[in-house]
């Protein structure tokens, strides 16, 4: 009994983990998604997407118009919380890094390369809190 | 020579050139003096002057200066609030 108890949260909780995580992929625009996925771009450290090869004039654009809204609300969210764009732009670039890139994705390592993310932690920002 | 003006338009005149001329030799002395002691100074300054070279690589300047290392620690919640209310651009 008691271990169907476990096996029932267990299978909730996989459950919520699960469609929470296809909930957050699915509000992606597919080229977006698809330029993620095949390592056209990544998350650099500092918050913004960048370009690991020479991009296309489309995925130029989509990524340019993304770290624009990127920056609208981290202004937003600097001012309320009396912190400098940077300081929120680095912050929530730890966590994208940290938190949202998937195995098969790029980021961008504090030298400036690119790395493809795998199941190890991957090399944060020195500054990024730990 | 105890009164220069008084002795007509010729004398003055000549009379003030050697004063003038005199002044223009200790110029001339004190330059030619000047000449032997800051030729090799300002040579030195030009040529100084003159070689500029690009470095070979790129400079690099750091934006970065203004990150507080405190606030970053502050801004947890905000960076995932941020995170979860925009799922399209993240």
């Amino acid at each position: 009994m008691k271990n169907s108890v476990e096996m029932l949260i267990a299978a909730v909780l996989l459950g919520v983990t699960a469609t929470s995580a296809f909930a957050f992929q699915s509000g992606r625009d597919p080229a977006y998604q698809s330029a993620r996925e095949s390592g056209l771009v990544g998350e650099k450290s500092d918050g913004y997407l960048g370009f690991v090869i020479p991009p296309a004039a489309a995925v130029r654009a989509l990524v340019e118009d993304i770290n624009i809204k990127r920056k609208a609300v981290y202004s937003k969210e600097a001012l309320a919380n009396g912190a400098t764009v940077e300081e929120m732009a680095l912050r929530s670039g730890c966590r994208l890094i940290a938190e949202r890139t998937v195995a098969g994705e790029k980021y961008q390592t504090p030298s400036g390369a690119w790395k493809t993310r795998d199941g190890n932690a991957p090399e944060l920002d020195p500054r990024c809190p730990r | 020579m105890n009164e220069p003006f008084s002795k007509g338009k010729a004398n003055m005149a000549q009379y003030q050139h050697q004063l003038t001329n005199r002044t223009d030799n200790a110029i001339r002395r004190h330059m030619r003096k000047m000449i032997f002691l800051y030729t090799p100074l300002m040579a030195s300054v030009l040529t100084g002057c003159v070689q500029v070279t690009a470095p070979d690589k790129p400079i690099v300047i750091n934006l970065n200066i203004a990150i507080r290392q405190e606030i970053l620690y502050k801004l947890s919640a905000a960076s995932e609030k941020v995170i979860q209310d925009n799922p399209g651009i993240f």
